[in-house]
């Protein structure tokens, strides 16, 4: 990845009337990479990628492609190109001719239009059925047309509007893995606008989440899995418990925290999120020097959670199902364990999925080996079982953090 | 184009439009006639409907392949010219026409029937068949009505029957409700739109029939549009004219009016829910 | 073996096509429909000179002979074909624009717009041909502007298009229903202009619509009687105002004749349209 962008996005805005579909987003998409815009439906996703384009303009704020001002191109204008939603494939044209629209747009020679058209075909594997009108196609074939047809522009960025959800789950996958392989092959930068967060884990080099018309998080998938920024962004890209903090302080470099349903526990500082300690000593830098400097500097974090505290509400804690043990018998030493009931057991392949009761409810799930789990299953629906883990595996995060960190 | 053409109709009228002529649509023999127009138009209309129905019902439960040929074969003569339509009624409605020479004949056949089966001396059917006077009585022009406005009728109860969801009547059947009872209860209250909009669609139209009373009725039984047409082709009283072809007009924006304000009305309520 | 018993195949509770009481009741519908035409058109064929509709006397084509040699009968049948091509092109043109503006565009007062295009679709025709005689007498341009062909037929063009281009443009709007705006800005974002996008995109999907609109205008301008009878000057003919006056003076075989030849041209159009319809549903189902 290179340090130089391809495309800048800065302070962008866009209302619509009164409504905020898009507030103060700022980030750099790097040449080459796939980027994933991700978000629950209605979060700005759509309308960030309509602007790429050029359909929507923003408000206010700043679009750069190549360090030039990209606003004021039209459409047929940029050299961006979309793959859409629907496909959008021409119906009264064969495959050739829809492949083919975009260069004779740009007023490209015949014989290398025939070149360049066999060769996005022969990209997308579609070679040979070029006299095809599209309803003869499967939609999968389709989606190849639509790819084909922006390929062949060659252009500096590809948009992709939800690839893959008109698929269905088998193609999908298949899917997931050749799109990775055609853009390693053709070197474009893909931007793909999804809602489905293993879709956008499994494909992108780096993952933006939106909410609301903000940016939460920029990360890679792996960064976003592990090191949350708040509590919408756990939940979002994976399945997460969270249990209310009650109190926070930081007492010989570890963090002492309260919960209303867990024990007094002291945790290690990495458990932190981000958004948390970037608060009080942005002035001295980024997110790693303040972690690293955190024992040297207890009083600012301490300082910090109280701030947070008041400033953006709540904080909590998290942990993630992968992490819980369940144990018949009450583990000798755990740093977090509660005691609850035998629920559903769901077989699935090669592990199983134990639904812990607590208090009457569902209220913890873990994940089991399929030997552990047939011990469970054994003792049947309702025995006692302990439900426990390692207090450096969870995280404390604020439910919502407002303004997304780098 | 034709707000043109219907704004400059209406100045026109209003500079001629006197009271004189508004008093004389109330005269007793032009109310005689917009009420014959008008119960002519509800027979045609009606007789529309209760035909229509099951003919739009066999076409929207017929199979896919069937379904486009029977729609086509009802909409076959819609296509062809009105006049022409009218012209062949009239070779069939004549008193030595064909559906006399039908009825003579089935005449014939009851009596030979009667007769075997020994009342024969009854003369139940009359001394000799007298042929039905359909040319210039109300029950030709109405025929007439209800033959070219049968396959406007057919189309906007096939469309709502055709989306009908077949499992209301089945559920309908399965809470214990007879084939009679599903249909008057469940098949007839769920087509209701499309019944009035079929309704809409013919009574509209027939009010302003002109050819069928002027070629069926033979001047015998004339309905508004006759008149409108007399003022404007041989009288040449053109502001009475307009001023009939205005309350026709009238008319026609109230039902519609009516038809709108329901459907609104229905919205609402369904919104509401 | 055990006892098995077969039933012969009744209909379910609900195939309403499969009931003799409603299948008789589409079958007599039908043949009201139909025996009319039919009549006409056997009887055309009839050897009789006068009231010819009653008693079949042998076969005879001379009838079709003598219709298509009534200078004027030709002359209105001429007359209306022309005034059904001009008005149906001019039609379709102004169809398309009004289907397309009241699509694409928002404007003040368009519900109003909405409302007024569809008006002559509603209202009776006879109401039609007063308002269009009463519009041609106040411009002066009722009975006959011009003796120059095709010129004497403008003002029945005019009338034609007036109620000819609202179905037109209701037809087109409801194809343009079914684009997809991708479509569109596919094509913008592939490069094309905005004329382009008409030209290629927007334009081939709603030639199917385009191509019923016409079909459908033509047949309804063959078709007028009414609104042509009250805007046309004694001296301009149509083919159903001829037939009219036929009928009024007497029924001959040679009606009969004419109007078989009519009814043909009207189911041949009708089948073009089915088949083209046809073919594009095949050619851009999506």
């Amino acid at each position: 990845m290179t340090d130089n962008p391809i495309v800048s996005i800065r302070h962008v805005s866009k209302y619509f009337g009164k409504f905020a579909a898009l507030e103060d987003v700022s980030l750099d998409i790097h040449a080459g990479e796939i980027f994933a815009l991700l978000g629950p439906s209605g979060c700005g996703k759509s309308t960030l990628l309509r602007i790429l384009s050029g359909f929507e303009t923003p408000s206010e704020g700043e679009l750069l492609l190549d360090n030039k001002d990209l606003v004021p191109l039209k459409p047929n204008k940029r050299p961006i190109n979309m793959v859409f939603q629907s496909y959008a494939v021409f119906p009264h044209m064969t495959v050739e001719d829809n492949v083919a629209y975009g260069l004779k747009m740009e007023g490209v020679s015949k014989s290398e239009i025939t070149s360049r058209v066999n060769e996005a075909l022969e990209q997308v594997h579609l070679t040979g059925l070029g006299q095809r009108k599209p309803n003869q196609l499967s939609g999968g074939q389709r989606q190849r047309v639509a790819l084909a047809r922006v390929l062949v522009k060659k252009p500096r960025l590809l948009l992709l509007d939800e690839p893959l959800s008109a698929l269905d789950a088998k193609l999908r996958d298949a899917m997931r893995l050749e799109l990775v392989k055609l853009q390693e092959s053709v070197g474009i930068t893909f931007v793909i606008v999804t809602h489905d967060q293993s879709e956008a884990m499994a494909i992108a080099d780096r993952i933006a989440v939106l909410n609301d018309g903000k940016l939460r998080q920029l990360a890679t998938p792996a960064e976003l899995y592990q090191r949350p920024v708040d509590a919408f962004v756990a939940d979002f890209v994976g399945k997460i418990h969270c249990f209310d903090v009650a109190s926070a302080s930081i007492e010989n470099e570890l963090i002492q925290v309260t919960s209303s349903t867990l024990p007094p526990l002291s945790l290690p500082p990495s458990v932190m999120s981000s958004a948390l300690h970037s608060l009080p000593v942005a002035s001295s830098g980024g997110v790693q020097q303040t972690q690293q400097s955190i024992g040297r500097q207890p009083r600012s974090q301490t300082d910090a959670i109280g701030r947070l505290d008041s400033a953006s509400g709540k904080l909590v804690l998290a942990i993630r199902p992968e992490h819980i043990s369940a144990s018949l018998s009450e583990p000798a030493s755990a740093d977090v364990s509660l005691l609850g009931s035998i629920g559903d057991i769901a077989f699935q392949g090669q592990h199983s999925i134990l639904e812990i009761v607590i208090d009457g409810k569902p209220s913890l799930t873990a994940i089991v080996e399929n030997a552990a789990a047939q011990a469970l299953h054994n003792a049947g629906f309702g025995s006692p079982v302990w439900a426990y883990w390692t207090a450096s595996d969870m995280l404390l995060l604020p439910e919502n953090a407002s303004n997304g960190s780098n | 184009m034709y707000s043109f053409g219907e704004n400059v109709s209406l100045v026109d009228i209003e500079t001629t439009w006197t009271f004189d002529n508004y008093a004389r649509i109330f005269k007793p023999e032009i109310m005689t006639l917009l009420w014959r127009t008008v119960w002519i138009s509800l027979v045609a209309t009606v007789v529309c409907l209760i035909v229509g129905f099951p003919v739009a019902l066999v076409i929207a439960t017929a199979s896919p392949a069937a379904k486009a040929w029977l729609l086509l074969l009802i909409m076959l003569p819609f296509w062809t010219n009105l006049l022409i339509r009218t012209y062949s009624l009239l070779n069939i409605l004549g008193t030595r026409g064909r559906l006399n020479e039908l009825l003579g004949w089935l005449w014939l056949r009851c009596n030979d029937f009667l007769s075997f089966i020994g009342a024969g001396e009854l003369g139940l059917l009359g001394e000799k068949f007298v042929p039905i006077k359909f040319l210039g009585t109300p029950s030709g022009v109405v025929l007439g009505i209800i033959y070219v406005s049968l396959p406007f009728a057919i189309l906007p109860l096939y469309s709502s029957l055709e989306r009908m969801d077949r499992s209301y009547l089945e559920a309908s059947m399965d809470l214990g409700a007879g084939q009679m009872q599903t249909f008057f209860r469940i098949l007839v209250p769920l087509a209701m739109p499309g019944i009035l909009t079929a309704f809409i669609i013919t009574f509209i139209p027939a009010l302003g029939q002109f050819l069928i009373p002027d070629l069926l009725g033979r001047g015998q039984v004339d309905m508004v549009a006759n008149v409108i047409q007399r003022q404007f082709k041989g009288a040449n009283d053109w502001p009475f004219g307009s001023a009939l072809s205005l309350m026709l007009l009238y008319v026609t924006f109230i039902l519609l009016a009516l038809r709108a304000f329901g459907d609104a009305a229905k919205a609402r309520r369904e919104s509401i829910r | 073996m055990g006892v098995s018993r077969r039933y012969r195949h009744k209909p379910k509770p609900f195939d309403y096509s499969r009931k003799w009481s409603l299948r008789s009741v589409f079958l007599l519908a039908g043949l009201f429909l139909y025996i009319p035409i039919f009549v006409l058109i056997i009887f055309s064929f009839n050897n009789s000179r006068r009231g010819g509709n009653v008693i079949w006397k042998g076969f005879t084509t001379k009838y079709y002979e003598k219709a298509f040699g009534n200078e004027d009968l030709m002359l209105a049948f001429g007359n209306t074909l022309t005034i059904a091509v001009i008005s149906t092109f001019i039609s379709i043109i102004l169809a398309t624009l009004t289907a397309i503006l009241l699509w694409r565009f928002r404007f003040p007062l368009k519900p109003f717009f909405e409302g007024l295009v569809a008006l002559p679709i509603v209202i009776p025709e006879i109401c039609m041909g007063v308002s269009l005689a009463m519009f041609f007498s106040a411009i002066g341009w009722l009975g006959n502007t011009s003796d120059i062909w095709p010129l004497n037929l403008i003002n029945i063009i005019i009338a034609h298009i007036t109620f000819s281009f609202p179905f037109a443009a209701m037809v087109i709007r409801t194809r343009l229903q079914s684009f997809n705006r991708e479509m569109e800005e596919a094509a913008l974002d592939l490069g094309a202009s905005e004329f382009q996008v008409f030209k290629d995109i927007l334009l081939p999907h709603l030639k199917p619509g385009i191509v019923a609109g016409a079909l459908l205008a033509f047949t309804l301008s063959l078709d007028d009687f009414i609104v042509t009878f009250f805007t046309s000057g004694p001296n301009t003919i149509t083919f159903p105002v001829k037939i009219y006056s036929m009928v009024r003076f007497s029924v001959t075989p040679e009606i009969n004749a004419a109007s078989t030849v009519l009814i043909l041209l009207t189911l041949l159009l009708t089948f073009l349209a089915l088949r083209l319809q046809k073919k594009e549903l095949d050619d851009s189902h999506d």
